[in-house]
């Protein structure tokens, strides 16, 4: 990952160029918008999935874009992708398909992939051709992920995986899935111990995914079933039995994103155009907390542009950003009563019902509030 | 935020501690903390030299206000070198060498033909250690500055939650001992004056959260019960985590604020308002969460947690609540040409009407 050093007081007011860079963005997209190739929607990172249109951003440099050169990327900053992913969800564009491999498995490829491994997956990855879900979760391993127990054990040539990954988002449409998977047998006193991280393809024998309809009818989610799936050595990401600090090095990068605090921002921005002239002290609340969570996500990206994982600052984001998600939804009810529809054909009520309906999942994903609320308590300590 | 600077005042402030018992705030204690910030030339950082201050920006004077704030002192440095700073800077007035505690009144008096000032004020911070008032007087479309010497108004004394002076004030027609104009009406200078006040109230906000939470990390950490120390209960954990939450969001608002300034030809309302909305939020929810896991110790006199409480319950209305702020904010936001997220993420300058 680029290190260079960046200009210190750059929080909160952008550069010449991050504003030049943002022009470009949004201007594509009111485009995009006005001919038809996508209407806004709440969460659109999660829901909205388009290969079509992660195509395109791709061909216009806008996935991978911190990665090296010579894997596609543009060696941009961190900084510059900020402003990209912003406006995305700012749009409420369909980026659902790419968005995992832009946001982490690239950048775990990029860390501990093997050269082989970034040819062949980065450039695609980069092309908006080539897509990954993340295999973490599994029946009995929600917020304690140590107890994974899908398994791999050797064979000749590799290993072979048996075991069961759900809530795993879009793996029946992805090309792959970075899976975490127990190389060694659990040991109660190192619990972290004896995992290792796959890249296996969907369309492998054996493997078998399944939807889950999630409560608002759509089947973002799907359950993966690996019924003796025989990968190759090729298929090891980094080191056999380090992948509890892998998947911890990705967890920075998972969770202080826009997409963490935009999420409902489309239903925000269609209440204030609805509002025109009226002026509320709630909205003005909410701008407060959205422009200081922008803040913080831009501290963050100052951060990993800087080479650290700042993992405590990224929790930080997560729980604050969510909590204000759902804050939307409440003010929105508040001042501009609607009934939620997700048929509707008025956006606000369509966007409402897309609020409400993936409101449980925000905070949630990506690990549960609570989990990261203990993981803030305990980093005061040490 | 100059962090050298604020590591030198609070280095500087440790070392008058003033009051060992904790307890409640003395004038007589706090008296010679102030002087020597003032000997050392601190209530001048961030005016310029040739408006007799001792140079350097919001940034620094910023860092001197936080190092007062998270010392649990009890000091008029926000209004010294946040406030009467912004309006000497205004109006190019310079600051006598004998003025070490100059306050600036909120409301504007009027001026006879003889040129005598008269204004009647309730609740000024700080006024009865003033050495100087700063009066706004309208004057067509220009605002007229006048420097009052304090010690010819009648001030009567007043106090917020945490007993900081905050004092009724009655200059009756006396001749400044200074004059400038700020060539712009006075309804845009007296609010740039509410600006820089939010601003300095943010400052402090953000600083006594920090404190806040410091204290109760401590405590948490040391106070036993069911042979474990509470911070190892879950429950306590998620009220620590709001907590440090709370803490990161204000400073991190006040940064976003201090990023757009300095802006000498005129502040800008949405980032101030944003640091005075998210801070007042903060200050809300940090003081219940500080309380609530101190138990009944952090409720007493003799325990430091209440100076900050009480500070931030006092600060969070003072230049405006969060809500009065907040509508401002949305009007601010909301124009006949952008959307909300266009205003939000400006693409171009939108720097406010300059000011002079």
């Amino acid at each position: 990952m680029p290190t260079e050093e960046i200009e210190e007081v750059s929080t909160g007011v952008e550069s010449a160029e991050l504003k030049h860079l943002r022009v470009e963005v949004r201007s594509f997209l009111t485009k995009a918008r006005e001919d038809g190739m996508f209407s806004p929607h709440c969460d659109s990172w999660m829901s909205a999935h388009s290969p079509d249109f992660s195509r395109t951003l791709g061909a216009r440099g806008w996935i991978g874009m911190t990665w090296p050169r010579e894997y596609g990327g543009a060696e941009r900053t961190e900084l510059e992708r900020l402003v990209v992913n912003e406006e995305l969800l700012a749009a409420g564009a369909p980026v659902a398909a790419h968005w995992f491999a832009d946001r982490q498995i690239g950048p775990a490829l990029i860390r501990n992939g093997t050269e082989e491994q970034r040819r062949r997956y980065l450039p695609a990855m980069v092309r908006g051709e080539c897509f990954f879900a993340i295999g973490m979760s599994e029946p009995d391993s929600g917020s304690d992920l140590a107890s994974v127990r899908t398994a791999g054990t050797r064979t000749p040539d590799g290993w072979r995986v048996r075991g069961r990954k759900t809530w795993t988002s879009h793996a029946h449409s992805a090309h792959h899935l970075l899976a975490l998977v127990r190389t060694s047998p659990a040991d109660s006193g190192a619990r972290h111990a004896g995992m290792s991280q796959f890249i296996i393809d969907t369309n492998a024998p054996g493997v078998e995914v399944s939807p889950i309809h999630s409560l608002d009818g759509q089947a973002h989610f799907t359950e993966v079933v690996f019924d003796d799936v025989d990968v190759p050595k090729s298929a090891l990401l980094g080191k056999e039995g380090a992948g509890w600090a892998q998947v911890t090095a990705e967890l920075a990068n998972e969770r202080s994103g826009p997409e963490r605090f935009l999420s409902t921002a489309p239903l925000l921005f269609e209440l204030v155009a609805r509002m025109g002239a009226v002026v509320d002290a709630e909205v003005g609340s909410l701008f407060a907390e959205l422009q200081t969570l922008r803040t913080l996500s831009w501290q963050v990206a100052e951060s990993l542009q800087r080479g650290e994982s700042p993992v405590l600052e990224a929790a930080l984001v997560k729980d604050l950003g969510t909590r204000f998600e759902i804050k939307v939804v409440d003010v929105v009810r508040r001042l501009h009563p609607v009934h939620p529809d997700l048929t509707s054909s008025d956006d606000l009520s369509r966007l409402l019902a897309e609020a409400v309906l993936h409101g449980p999942d925000s905070t949630l994903r990506g690990g549960t509030n609570e989990i990261l609320r203990g993981i803030i308590a305990r980093s005061l300590v040490s | 935020m100059n962090e050298e600077v604020h590591a030198v005042v609070a280095d500087l402030l440790t070392s008058a501690q003033a009051d060992p018992a904790g307890g409640s705030w003395s004038e007589a204690t706090e008296r010679p903390v102030f002087d020597r910030l003032v000997a050392e030339g601190w209530t001048r950082v961030g005016l310029a030299e040739s408006l007799g201050g001792s140079g350097g920006d919001i940034h620094d004077a910023a860092a001197v206000v936080a190092a007062c704030a998270g010392s649990g002192h009890l000091l008029p440095a926000a209004e010294v070198v946040i406030s009467a700073a912004r309006l000497l800077e205004l109006a190019q007035l310079e600051l006598p060498a004998d003025a070490q505690c100059p306050i600036p009144l909120m409301t504007p008096g009027s001026r006879d033909e003889a040129g005598r000032v008269r204004v009647r004020t309730q609740r000024v911070p700080w006024a009865r250690w003033a050495s100087h008032f700063l009066v706004l007087v309208a004057d067509g479309d220009q605002t007229l500055v006048a420097s009052i010497d304090a010690t010819t108004a009648d001030v009567s004394p007043g106090r917020n939650l945490a007993d900081e002076p905050r004092d009724d004030v009655t200059v009756h027609g006396v001749t400044p001992t200074a004059m400038a104009v700020v060539p712009r009406p006075l309804d845009e200078v007296l609010a740039q004056l509410r600006l820089a006040g939010a601003l300095a109230r943010s400052v402090q906000m953000a600083a006594a959260i920090e404190s806040v939470l410091e204290l109760t990390t401590r405590y948490c950490g040391d106070r036993r019960q069911f042979g474990r120390r509470i911070r190892e209960f879950q429950a306590v954990q998620q009220e620590l985590a709001a907590l440090t939450g709370e803490s990161a969001a204000a400073t991190a608002a006040l940064t976003h604020a201090l990023a757009h300034l300095p802006a000498p030809l005129g502040w800008p309302v949405a980032p101030i308002a944003t640091a005075k909305i998210r801070t007042g939020m903060a200050a809300t929810r940090a003081a219940r969460s500080g309380h609530q896991l101190h138990g009944a110790i952090g409720i007493t006199l003799e325990y430091p947690l209440q100076k900050f409480t009480r500070q931030l319950w006092s600060w969070r209305d003072e230049y405006g609540t969060e809500y009065e702020w907040a509508g401002l904010l949305h009007a601010d936001v909301v124009t006949d040409h952008a959307s909300a997220w266009e205003r939000l993420a400006p693409v171009e300058s939108d720097d406010p009407v300059p000011v002079r």
